[in-house]
């Protein structure tokens, strides 16, 4: 039953992403990209990682696809704008993005599989148990990933800012 | 770790006192935490050892002699830099606060890229480092090649940021372990998956070769270094360098370590050709920032070789005073180029000519960096050169022989400037203007390489 449903999720994600690749409309290509995150979203249901797979449909499916849509709104991209590449480009990349595609198959192929810990606890994606571990483990990055996102934020407000003569 | 808080601390108020009307104090205060957290570090690395951190944090971060040594380093470059940004920052008003609070938030990052034992702390060092650089890369907003740059900068290293996540993502799934010690043992017991392991550690090779500018991911630097502001670029090529080194090393020679005999191939092939392309690329230039920044890419490429070599006892202290005298002698020829392109909105060799009669000392100070960059005997970098290539020689003749004669041909391209400055008939009228900042750096700097040249092996020996 899992397996099938790992199919029919993986089948889905890997078709809606190549459809928001291919769409020439970039609305089109917003929305398949957030069929694609429910897609992945379902894989991480399936790893028992509840917790990611809530934050990833609120942060991604959610705030960021809503950031895109408003950028594409305001700068009113349609079919027609759509740069259009040289078919020399097109083929250079197509080949360049395959054999990264073959590299990566081939090296995977023949990886064996390991013997996966089994979870004694199923509760383990649970927001309890993420917050465990972030205060005690994982406390020093959870403390150095406030410097990043003060730098990050520091750095946006300054992106914005207009240099004055005081 | 009480380096990083001070430098932290240091951040916060620099963006506060940026708030206020007077901004002549902000360049003295990012100074004063600059200075004590290196007299902290080099207390705890000359005598006291890192006391409690050690034992509180021990599966995030292990504050040996290497990573306190090597945050000595980045300090040193970040106290000269902030020293010259009275020069190199004039032309920022309000906004002066947040730049210097960006610079020290980015020496946050590179601190905790030395003393790192789990990869989650590298991912966010690197982040830490990355992030506030891509904002100071374009601090000139009205400036068109300062925006190339920064969303250049910005778009390659989000980009590659993903490949080094993926790369991490793999070696974990191989492992099952984020810890260097517990991968290292790990790939050693054979208790691991080869093939994502493989594919996990090339993946990651390549995010951080991007980040030290190997060749092949070098393409943005040339770019990136030029159209930044001077002292920005100085610090990319400087303090971040010597982090993407000191974390790369510490990586592979302590994680990757058992599979030396895989990822050694790529590594030396990288080096290489990073070598070889950048050298003889920088003879065509004719800026001095793109020289330099191909210079850099150059000496990407020596410093590759302590990775080669890091079962070697002894790679360590090459890699470290490699570092530092690179550092040093990259940071004094910024100050000798600002005083003469800042003011005349001309970077070309050609800016130079005569400097020797108008500026004596500031031209002596560059022929001596451009000599220790070259690895002139008897300058700092001949010794530098001469650590790193005995380190990597017995396992890497060919290498070395290919390093030497790269070294001559960087020769040529670094005289340039000294032929500029000395021996040219056709002078400029152009202005040198100084400042007091830029006195004291230069004087410091002289007195930190001549320390280097005369006893060379007390920083050798460090670690």
């Amino acid at each position: 039953m899992t397996l099938y449903i790992f199919l029919t999720l993986a089948i889905v994600s890997v078709i809606t992403a190549l459809l928001m690749v291919f769409s020439r409309n970039p609305v089109h290509s917003v929305l398949f990209l957030i069929l694609t995150f429910f897609a992945i979203a379902g894989q991480y249901v399936l790893l028992n990682a509840q917790f990611l797979a809530v934050v990833h449909i609120i942060v991604y499916a959610g705030a960021i696809m809503v950031l895109f849509l408003f950028v594409l709104m305001m700068l009113n991209l349609n079919s027609e704008t759509e740069p259009q590449k040289s078919t020399m480009w097109k083929i250079m990349a197509a080949i360049a993005a395959g054999s990264l595609l073959l590299t990566l198959t081939g090296a995977l192929r023949g990886s064996v599989q390991l013997a996966t810990p089994v979870q004694s606890n199923p509760r383990v994606g649970l927001v309890e148990n993420l917050g465990k571990v972030l205060f005690t483990d994982f406390v020093v990055p959870f403390e150095i990933a406030g410097i990043l996102f003060l730098a990050a934020m520091v750095g946006a407000v300054l992106v914005g800012k207009k240099d004055l003569k005081l | 770790m009480t380096a990083l808080l001070i430098i932290f601390a240091t951040a916060i108020f620099v963006l506060f006192a940026g708030l206020t009307k007077n901004r002549s104090w902000l360049q003295p205060l990012a100074l004063t935490g600059c200075g004590l957290a290196l007299g902290v570090t080099l207390f705890e690395l000359l005598g006291a050892g890192p006391g409690g951190w050690n034992h509180m944090y021990a599966d995030m971060f292990e504050f040996t002699d290497y990573a306190l040594a090597f945050s000595a380093v980045a300090l040193v470059s970040a106290l000269l830099i902030i020293g010259l940004s009275g020069y190199g920052f004039r032309s920022l008003h309000d906004t002066l606060g947040d730049n210097y609070g960006l610079i020290l938030f980015s020496l946050c990052g590179a601190l905790c890229m030395f003393s790192f034992t789990n990869l989650t702390m590298l991912f966010l060092g690197i982040e830490i480092l990355s992030i506030p650089l891509y904002v100071l890369a374009g601090s000139r907003r009205n400036d068109l090649s300062g925006n190339e740059a920064a969303l250049k900068y910005f778009l390659m290293g989000a980009f590659t940021t993903g490949i080094l996540l993926f790369g991490m993502a793999l070696v974990y799934g191989a492992t099952a372990s984020f810890d260097i010690h517990s991968i290292a043992s790990a790939i050693s017991d054979g208790r691991h998956s080869a093939g994502m392991l493989h594919t996990g550690i090339i993946l990651i090779l390549i995010g951080l070769g991007f980040k030290v500018s190997a060749v092949p991911f070098h393409f943005w630097a040339p770019d990136v270094y030029t159209g930044s502001p001077n002292l920005i670029t100085a610090f990319m090529a400087t303090v971040v360098k010597t982090a993407g080194f000191a974390a790369f090393y510490r990586l592979f020679s302590v994680g990757f370590a058992p599979a030396i005999d895989f990822w050694s191939i790529p590594v030396a092939g990288m080096a290489a050709l990073t070598m070889t392309v950048a050298n003889l690329t920088a003879i065509f230039q004719t800026d001095f920032k793109r020289m330099i920044a191909y210079s850099s890419i150059s000496h990407a490429g020596y410093l590759l070789l302590a990775i080669l070599a890091c079962d070697v006892p002894g790679s360590e202290g090459a890699l470290l005073f490699y570092s530092l005298t690179y550092s040093v002698a990259t940071i004094l020829a910024f100050g000798a180029y600002m005083t003469i392109a800042e003011p005349n909105d001309d970077g070309s060799f050609e800016a130079f000519n005569g400097m020797s009669k108008k500026q004596p000392l500031l031209a002596a100070v560059l022929a001596i960096s451009m000599l220790s960059l070259a690895g002139i005997p008897p300058t700092a970098g001949f010794f530098g050169k001469y650590f790193l290539f005995t380190a990597a020689f017995a396992k890497y003749p060919w290498l070395i022989v290919l390093a030497v004669i790269n070294s001559a041909v960087s020769i040529y391209y670094y005289f340039k400037i000294i032929i500029a400055m000395y021996f040219t008939r056709e002078e400029n009228d152009y202005a040198v203007v100084t400042s007091p900042g830029i006195r004291w750096v230069v004087v410091l700097g002289l007195l930190l390489i001549a320390f280097l040249t005369i006893v060379p092996g007390s920083v050798y020996a460090l670690i």
